[in-house]
């Protein structure tokens, strides 16, 4: 029980240990070198002044943060499902791989600040345009590895069940869908983030609500403390989303290679 | 009931992308009986998978036919008579040993399953016995091929298809492998046909051994083991089993050139 604890402890520290270290320095460095150069904190404020400026309205900060990762989120969950779906479409057949393949590419190309304003006027000033936005971004990564990772799928197995007269049905279900679980993750990894800037691009250009609109507003008043602290915060999501990522990765590839070392260590 | 494997004239090329043909199966023709176990002896490339390939109906031939127990290829996967074993245990790693044999029953469910097996059974047939919530990952290499042994057999199929099962197995495990894949088919006698490029191997549990020429443009030389049934290890050590090996030996080495 005891010896669980201090293994459990142990662990903590090998995840937690490194970034604090390295967190705490830039932290550290950053806040001596604005000190001794003596610059204007409306050009750029310590680490202190925007940790003071975001614990002082920490209300109003954790609000807009919630706004911004519930857009990241949903247009995530959007994004991917559309992407998955589109993925096991294009697998049944290398016709439709290569007929629908130029159209998510397109999507791909399409720069989200040209079409940001756009949807705006499509779609108004709501949640919708910004939900569509996070969603574009997260498609084309998703969509690509996750019909990499069912194309990855052992042609023993499918052969196996090839000889068994299993449906095609039956051979994406039991054996390249999962296949692709450890592909779909990596792009999680990759599109998560994305998202989030997705959000924050589309709240530029609409409504009051989020971190993009803090932004943009301490942007128009010159108040640095707090574009930083809204920054700030995009970090910590950012931080927090990609470890839950990583959280189920773990649980769920516990079968993976990419998973050995850390079931060596835990 | 006749789960012969019956095969007629069958020829296979592949035609690579620059439109060279490379003939691998030039008119191949034989027939393996009811419960007989043949092994099919031959250099790597002299077209082995592709037989098997073609005999569970996973490639057409080019030209000629492949009757099981009756049946077309299609038929007999639709009627899921046919276990398919390969060099590379191919287990799905994200699933437990117990159901990775039960793979195959989940699939074509249309088939009913009464006369199959049961999976603990099979696990306790292949000594898997406190392993059946392992993973593939957690196993060894003979485990694991055990398991692909097992999953093989879960539909209690009529023909077995092993495509160099034990290939990649260290020589302890592999020995110990022959007398267990004996004493497991001995209940259900399926028709078996076991492809290896081992001599040895291929006397210790043939019937009958095939031994494949290098080049299509060769004939198929047939080795008889006229060992009886009941093999052991003491016979390892005959005069007659070693005479048959160097015969097996020989005939590889003369189709060879
Ligand atoms: N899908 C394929 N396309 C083209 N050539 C192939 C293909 N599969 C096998 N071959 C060729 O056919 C020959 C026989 O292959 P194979 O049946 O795998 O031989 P074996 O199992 O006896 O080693 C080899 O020369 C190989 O290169
Ligand atoms: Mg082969």
């Amino acid at each position: 029980m005891r010896e669980d604890l201090i293994n459990r402890a142990k662990q903590s520290l090998y995840w937690i240990g490194p970034p604090v270290v390295v967190f705490a320095l830039v932290f550290a460095l950053w806040e001596i070198s604005v000190r001794v150069s003596e610059i204007e904190p409306y050009l750029l404020p310590p680490p202190s002044r925007i940790i003071i400026e975001v614990v002082t309205n920490i209300s109003e900060y954790c609000l807009n943060t919630l706004v911004t990762m519930g857009e990241a989120i949903g247009g995530f969950i959007l994004g991917a499902a559309v992407a998955i779906i589109g993925a096991t479409v294009m697998y049944q057949s290398r016709f439709l791989e290569r007929g629908l393949l130029p159209l998510a590419i397109l999507i791909k190309v399409t720069p989200i600040i040209a079409i940001a304003p756009l949807f705006v006027i499509w779609f108004g000033f709501g949640l919708l345009p910004k939900l569509l936005i996070a969603a574009i971004i997260t498609f084309f990564p998703v969509l690509v590895n996750c019909l990499a990772g069912m194309r990855a799928t052992s042609s023993d197995i499918t052969d196996l069940l090839k000889s068994l007269n299993a449906s095609k049905f039956e051979i994406m279900i039991k054996a390249s869908f999962p296949n692709s679980y450890p592909y779909l993750l990596s792009s999680f990894k990759i599109a998560i983030p994305l998202a989030v800037i997705g959000a924050v691009v589309a709240e530029w250009f609409s409504g009051d609500r989020g971190l993009g609109s803090m932004i943009i507003r301490a942007n128009n008043n010159l108040d640095m403390p707090q574009l930083f602290g809204a920054v700030f915060m995009l970090a910590l999501m950012g931080i927090l989303l990609t470890t839950l990522v990583l959280y189920i990765e773990k649980k769920l590839l516990f079968w993976h290679d990419s998973q050995k070392v850390e079931n060596d260590i835990g | 009931m006749n789960n012969r494997i019956e095969v007629y004239n069958v020829s296979k090329s592949y035609v690579s992308k620059n439109g060279v043909e490379n003939k691998v199966l030039n008119s191949v023709n034989f027939v393996i009986k009811h419960s007989e176990f043949v092994s099919i002896v031959g250099p790597s490339g002299c077209g082995k998978t592709t037989l098997l390939k073609i005999i569970s109906g996973l490639l057409p031939p080019d030209s000629g036919t492949v009757v099981i127990d009756g049946d077309s290829p299609e038929i007999s996967q639709s009627k899921k008579h046919i276990g398919y074993m390969f060099q590379d245990p191919a287990l799905i790693p994200w699933r437990t040993v117990y159901d990775n044999i039960r793979l195959p029953t989940e699939v074509n469910k249309a088939i009913t399953d009464e006369h199959y097996r049961t999976i603990e059974e099979l696990i306790s047939l292949v000594g898997l016995n406190g392993f059946e919530y392992h993973y593939p990952y957690q196993l060894s290499g003979g485990m694991r091929q055990r398991v692909s042994l097992a999953r093989a057999l879960s539909i209690n199929p009529k023909v077995l298809l092993m495509d160099e099962p034990f290939g990649s197995l260290d020589e302890i495990t592999r020995e110990t492998m022959h007398y267990e894949l004996l004493e497991l088919l001995d209940k259900t006698k399926p028709t078996v046909l076991f492809v290896t490029h081992n001599s040895t191997e291929a006397v210790l549990l043939s019937d009958r051994v095939f031994v494949m020429p290098k080049s299509a443009a060769g004939a198929m030389k047939i080795v008889n083991v006229n060992l009886g049934r009941t093999r052991s290890e003491k016979m390892e050590s005959s005069v007659l089993f070693n005479q048959l090996v160097n015969q097996v030996r020989s005939s590889y080495k003369c189709v060879k050139t």
